[in-house]
């Protein structure tokens, strides 16, 4: 069975708090390039990174990432 | 609050940059690295001569190079930048990369010993060419791995 694929609501919560992608990525401590990866699905990040990305958008985690089936 | 330098840059500004130049050093050494192997299977003694001064010396060369390249590919580089900076400089997505870069050395390092079994099959190969082969192989090949992944999650900006 192949692995379903992680979506994320990254982006519109950030766009929804004004925030550009460097100050997300500031909040969070991590480089810009992690934060356009992760928006764009091109890297899956570690649950510590999810966690620190949902606490700085004042998200549930499991409303920032879902898996697609 | 963004900190910021004495010239502006904020703290990710500056990891940017750091991460900028050193995917451009990687990518331009590893090109040097792998041309200099022409010129060391070029000019090499036959097999069995002893190496001749300038030939010690050149393999000494090579061994700094390759120490340093190595050192760079796995620590990040930017001893002088402050703790905070290559912290940032090598998170989690450039470790990721590292780490991918390193499994293909290792597929490479294997695939290039079948190949010099291969060879050594047909004709007889000297112990200082085959290391120097394989220490290639297992430089250049995740130097080249980590340049492509870094550039593309670039693109993805």
């Amino acid at each position: 069975m192949a692995d379903p694929k992680l979506a994320n609501g990254l982006k519109a919560a950030r766009t929804r708090l004004d925030l550009t992608q460097a100050d997300l990525a500031e909040r969070v401590g991590v480089s810009r390039k992690t934060i356009n990866t992760v928006e764009n699905g091109v890297f899956t990040p570690s649950t510590v990174l999810a966690l620190r990305l949902a606490r700085a958008l004042g998200e549930p985690v499991e409303g920032l990432f879902w898996l697609e089936d | 609050m963004v900190s910021r330098d004495k010239s502006g840059a904020s703290l990710i500004e500056r990891a940017e940059h750091l991460q900028r130049r050193r995917t451009r050093i990687i990518w331009i050494q590893g090109l040097l690295f792998l041309l200099w192997q022409g010129s060391f299977f070029s000019a090499r003694p036959e097999f069995g001569e002893p190496l001749r001064r300038v030939e010690q010396l050149q393999v000494g060369a090579y061994i700094v190079w390759a120490l340093v390249l190595l050192a760079l590919l796995a620590t990040g580089g930017g001893l002088f930048r402050g703790r905070a900076v290559r912290e940032l400089a090598n998170d989690e997505v450039t470790r990721a990369h590292r780490r991918s870069a390193f499994v293909w050395g290792y597929w490479g390092l294997i695939l290039a010993c079948l190949g010099l079994y291969v060879v050594a099959l047909l004709e007889p190969l000297g112990l200082m060419d085959v290391v120097h082969g394989l220490l290639s192989v297992g430089l250049v090949l995740p130097m080249m791995r980590f340049v492509f992944l870094e550039r593309r999650s670039e693109r993805h900006g």
